[in-house]
């Protein structure tokens, strides 16, 4: 489908095309005619393997003996233990107690230290240099085992088309899966691009991957050295991660409206952005399209001297039918019960040093420490307010090779029942 | 496509979605407003003025009872078993897992007995999860707004316990009056699953059938471990119907609507004949013979009893409700 829809393009807009074949033929032919890009050049593979050694305190999940509370992942935060950057918790075992779909991945590993391919990913680009079209497709593989037995995952991750009609301008509209344009934390989604490993408290709202369309556009103000840029999506899903709202299908038949304004500036050595994000739209974890879900949110990345301090911001809202009506539940990782009225407030800051310390193998080592706060509310739930101090290294090696270990140390506070869930975590990331 | 193309795809799309569920708790039973919930009016089941709950009138197993209706739901899963934490002789306080305006709350609790410390305050689950505990029977435990009763003095019991941190008023009608499914088979509580609770019904207009409520219940047969239960309307066809003799406005309702209701022989005690008010029996002819009534009467007053009509006359509703049994003198 792809394939015909980049043939139509070719056919609609023969130009460029034409123009090369009229140049040879100028040439006569016999002359210097520069060598014409190929298919196989226009198609490029790349991708990484990250391989994992993790080991979680207690039996790896966030779920306190003697809280019987149903739903069980109501009442605490089930995503704190995460051993990857897939944000893939040791465990996700609720002791036997009923979950309604706010669960993330688990890797199965409990309390049990063990070495994970967290994931071996493959991208597929395919950009012809005679037309403003580009394909994208990120397959990826997570070979798990839990006790179900077999759990390994192929996931196609993002596959889009984009185009720039405009070569004179920063213009695309994509269409397909693709990565989320809520905030920032989205760009460091892949473990090869990540200082460091695990994500934020807040990632689960933000760094999903839908389908639908996208549009961008950037204007340039050389004067002012700065930039601006406008990122709107419509997706069946919005921005969270796909264990809390499926994104291959729309269930209220509306799409979802998400978009970043962002300001970025560019000195030689100063770089800073900022953004506003917002989200607005039907919760896909329902076909109840009465249900909404609505967020805001800020974010900012300032780099200097080899440091650079970001941290982003989100206020979101699940609306659920008030008073005495209830609506069935559907997530990502299959049927729910019922929809819950839910908010969240939470964030990051994270710091990082770049060591100003690069030989011909080492070509990166980089410090860093991240803060995180989440307060989330189910209704009829009491608050579920954490914590977590995160630090970290990153070496890089041959400008392939990443090497990374971390410490979460989540803190549960207010009604949180206290749970040892702290999290080591390491990552060697070959990049290809 | 163009933005306005695009416009009228989203305004075809269906804006109601599926149907909704309900969940009535007791506090929905009074508010100013009248209003009917799954074929109860909450006028009839709670009285807004004296802050109690109605009695409700019912029979079981052939005895006559009553009960009282503290939720109501509709279109709703089966409930889950939520944790109650009772902190035993030295703190004497309790603690509700969740609240009413949760999307999971119930009334059906499990016990949890926590041996809790002396000097210290208990007023939420993460202050009691960690403390040795041990398992408790069931109980049944309505929230209710502040100083909410039941009519009859003594049909249940009045309590104040945590949920979250606040205070709440709750009604205890007893423990073990609820049976719980073991969740995927393991050793926690799950849901509850409903028993059939019949309500005499007439067919409506629409087709869909009206319940009686003038008529008592027919309650599940073992009523006391089956507070939760579904509302099975049974439509009337040759029974008849037992009204008081001096009760002409009932009848005159009952006839109305097809349904029999001869009048009863003037011999038969007053008293007795309000004892059955509304009992169902399979032929009104014993309703005549004052000597052997009620004896000679073949009543439909048992879960088996109404059971043994045809399917086709029993129409399981989506309402399920909790109808706490209670005796009656």
């Amino acid at each position: 489908m792809t394939g015909l829809m980049v043939l139509a393009l070719l056919a609609a807009d023969p130009a460029p095309a034409q123009a090369v074949d009229d140049e040879a033929s100028e040439n006569g032919g016999e002359g210097y005619t520069p060598p014409q890009p190929t298919v196989l050049q226009a198609l490029r593979f790349t991708g990484y393997v990250d391989v994992g050694f993790a080991a979680a305190q207690g039996n790896g999940s966030s779920f306190a003996p003697n809280d019987f509370r149903i739903p069980a992942d109501y009442g605490v935060d089930p995503f704190a233990p995460a051993v990857n950057s897939r944000g893939e918790v040791a465990s996700n075992d609720s002791g036997g107690r009923f979950v309604n779909g706010f669960m993330p991945r688990s890797v199965g590993a409990g309390g049990n230290p063990t070495f994970l391919i967290n994931t071996a990913s493959v991208d597929a680009r395919f950009a012809p240099t005679q037309v403003p079209v580009m394909v994208f497709m990120r397959m990826q593989f997570m070979p798990r085992f839990s006790s179900a037995g077999n759990q390994t995952r192929v996931l196609l991750q993002q596959a889009f088309g984009k185009v720039n009609p405009f070569s004179n301008a920063e213009f695309s509209l994509s269409v397909g899966k693709f990565d989320s344009v809520f905030g920032i934390e989205y760009l460091d989604n892949e473990a090869n691009i990540r200082t460091g490993i695990t994500p934020s408290l807040i990632a689960r709202y933000t760094t999903g991957h839908s389908i639908g369309a996208k549009l961008f556009y950037r204007i340039q103000l050389p004067a002012l050295w700065s930039a601006i840029s406008l990122n709107v999506a419509g997706t069946n899903s919005g921005t969270r991660i796909e264990e809390l709202a499926g994104p291959d299908l729309s269930l209220t038949g509306v799409p979802v409206g998400s978009g970043r304004l962002g300001y970025e500036l560019n000195l030689k050595a100063v770089q800073a952005k900022l953004g506003f994000s917002g989200l607005i739209g039907p919760r896909n974890d329902t076909r109840d399209v009465r249900s909404k879900q609505w967020a805001y949110g800020a974010d900012a990345r300032i780099t200097a001297f080899g440091l650079t301090v970001s941290g982003e911001l989100i206020h979101l809202v699940d609306e659920a039918p008030e008073g005495a009506q209830r609506a069935l539940k559907q997530t990502g990782l299959g049927l729910g019960e019922l929809i819950t009225a839910f908010q969240v407030s939470g964030g990051y800051v994270q710091l990082q040093y770049a060591v100003p310390l690069t030989t011909d193998w080492l070509t990166g080592l980089a410090l860093y420490g991240r803060y995180d706060r989440r307060n989330a509310t189910f209704r009829g739930f009491s608050t579920v307010e954490t914590e977590r101090f995160t630090a970290g290294l990153r070496i890089e090696l041959f400008a392939m090779l990443a090497i990374k270990a971390e410490g979460l140390f989540n803190r549960e506070l207010g009604s949180v029942p206290t749970v040892p869930n702290d999290v080591f975590t390491s990552s060697v990331v070959f990049t290809w | 496509m163009r933005p306005t193309a695009l416009l009228f795809l989203l305004a075809a799309c269906s804006l109601d979605g599926p149907p909704r569920g309900f969940a009535w708790p007791t506090a929905s039973f009074f508010r100013s407003e009248p209003a009917t919930f799954g074929g109860f009016t909450t006028s009839s089941i709670a009285n807004n003025t004296t802050k109690e709950l109605v009695l409700q009138p019912a029979w079981g197993s052939g005895q006559r009872l009553g009960y009282y209706v503290t939720e109501i739901w509709q279109n709703h899963p089966d409930l889950w078993v939520q944790p109650v934490y009772l902190l035993g002789a030295v703190q004497n306080e309790t603690i509700f897992g969740v609240d009413t305006e949760s999307t999971f709350y119930s009334p059906f609790w499990r016990a949890w007995v926590v041996t809790a410390q002396a000097g210290k305050t208990y007023d939420r689950v993460s202050a009691v999860n960690e403390l040795p505990m041990w398992r408790g029977p069931m109980v049944v435990c309505p929230i209710v707004p502040s100083g909410v009763t039941t009519d009859r003095a003594g049909a249940a019991s009045r309590g104040v316990a945590f949920v979250n941190g606040a205070r709440v008023d709750y009604l205890s009608f007893g423990t073990d009056r609820q049976i719980a499914e073991p969740f995927e088979g393991g050793d926690l509580d799950g849901v509850v699953l409903p028993a059939d609770f019949h309500l005499f019904a007439t067919r409506g207009a629409d087709g869909g059938t009206e319940p009686l409520r003038e008529l008592p219940a027919v309650l599940p047969d073992d009523p006391w471990h089956h507070a939760y239960v579904r509302r099975v309307d049974v439509l009337l066809g040759a029974e008849a119907v037992f009204v008081p003799l001096g009760d002409t406005v009932l009848r005159a309702k009952l006839t109305a609507l097809g349904v029999q209701a001869p009048e009863p022989s003037n011999l038969i005690d007053a008293s007795l004949a309000e004892q059955h008010r509304g009992h169902v029996a399979a032929d009104g002819a014993c309703f005549a013979d004052a000597a052997g009534f009620p004896s000679t009467c073949q009543w439909l007053d048992s879960e088996g009893s109404v059971k043994q009509l045809a399917d086709n006359r029993r129409v399981a509703t989506d309402v399920t409700l909790t109808a706490n049994p209670v005796t009656v003198p």
